[in-house]
């Protein structure tokens, strides 16, 4: 079995290893805590993931950004002048709702086509969307049986 | 047969419209309509002017698509984006500079252009940010003392970010049209982009007005270009 993870903080922490040794599975992980859900989605791309048994992604607060600064992509709370005043006067949760869906419908309907199951995870409690298919807050205790309860019951052959 | 259409204003029809002539004229000579006919197809055709590739992409989203044979998206310039504004303050500062290059260039439609303006009731809504002239720049949200966009693009946008949104965005159309099983023809008006489009509209061949949109005869040519990779 060959399982593809890629997220933020809680993918990036322990639950990889762990899910992965439970099914005995080889995995490749590109989740990092600073990640966005932008920066998910373009990794995932980039990485092109196929030939995977199953893909685990989690998407984080849809109201993290990122953006390019010459040389690599970076945190958008790093320009902190320009970010500050975005997410005080500009930004609002719409726009953070269709960032995203584009991101989640991007994952699940690439996944989709080449054949991999997946399970698509938000750790944004403030969500709103029903496309996710764990929405996982910090209340969540045991996060490493809901991921895998998840898989046993809706798919695993 | 039914038809969706989604772009910015090539695919709207902007150039079309001769002075004094209604909007109906426009979409009777738009490529869309060509297209629709030919095929003896209901056409819809949802672009609007100015949007970005955000907006196009958001738009087809939010469309029923079972309801569509055949859908074709264009693309435009990577650079535009759009927010949701919630303020008014957009709006508001739009109308003003709108009417001031009115009461400077166009005279004689400013009371027409100020009684219209006048009377629209602000809702929330998404607004198009188009870097290229500072009327359809301007958001009105003010950053020590200038315009809030002018430093987004001076600090944040770079070409590698446009150049990673189209790529993005059109592989989640391309694949989401290609699951549903769906015919469909995805275009760019972007001449430099490396997206593997089905067809670059901007690369010279059609004909083109004084504002850089297709002219009806460019808009029959891009119908024929595109019923023949159908």
């Amino acid at each position: 079995m060959k399982i593809f993870f890629n997220g933020s903080t809680l993918i990036s922490g322990e639950l990889h290893e762990s899910f992965a040794n439970e099914y005995n599975a080889e995995f490749l992980n590109l989740a990092d805590p600073k990640y966005c859900n932008h920066a998910i989605w373009r990794t995932t791309l980039e990485e092109s993931p196929v030939n995977y048994d199953l893909a685990i992604i989690e998407f984080t607060k849809a109201s993290k950004m990122e953006y390019y600064d010459g040389k690599e992509w970076v945190d958008f709370i790093e320009n902190e002048r320009i970010s500050k005043y975005w997410y005080e006067n500009i930004y609002t949760e719409e726009f953070g709702a269709c960032d995203e869906n584009f991101a989640v419908e991007a994952l699940r309907d690439y996944f989709t086509i080449n054949n991999t199951d997946s399970i698509i995870i938000s750790t944004d409690e403030n969500t709103k969307s029903t496309k996710f298919d764990l929405v996982i807050t910090q209340k969540d205790k045991n996060v490493f049986e809901m991921v895998k309860n998840y898989y046993e019951t809706f798919l695993r052959r | 047969m039914k038809l969706f259409f989604v772009g910015d204003s090539w695919t709207w029809g902007d150039g079309l419209r001769k002075p004094h002539e209604k909007k109906d004229k426009i979409y009777e000579k738009r490529f869309s309509t060509i297209i629709g006919k030919k095929l003896g197809a209901e056409v819809v055709n949802e672009a609007i002017c100015g949007l970005s590739n955000h907006a196009i992409t958001r738009i087809l989203l939010e469309q029923d698509l079972d309801q569509y044979d055949c859908i074709f998206v264009q693309f435009t310039y990577p650079a535009r984006t759009e927010f949701f504004d919630v303020t008014g303050i957009p709006h508001n500062a739009r109308k003003i500079t709108t009417l001031k290059h009115m009461k400077k260039h166009i005279p004689s439609k400013y009371e027409n252009c100020k009684r219209k303006l006048d009377s629209e009731v602000f809702t929330s809504r998404w607004q198009n940010i188009l870097p290229h002239f500072f009327r359809w720049m301007e958001s009105g949200f003010i950053l020590d003392g200038r315009e809030f966009y002018e430093q987004w693009y001076e600090e944040i946008y770079h070409d590698e970010m446009g150049r990673v949104d189209e790529m993005l965005l059109y592989n989640l159309i391309k694949t989401k049209l290609t699951l549903l099983n769906k015919k469909h023809v995805i275009t760019t008006i972007f001449p430099r982009s490396s997206l593997p489009v089905d067809l670059n509209l901007n690369k010279g061949k059609y004909q083109l007005d004084a504002t850089n949109h297709p002219t009806h005869f460019g808009h029959i040519m891009i119908a024929r270009d595109i019923i023949d990779l159908l």
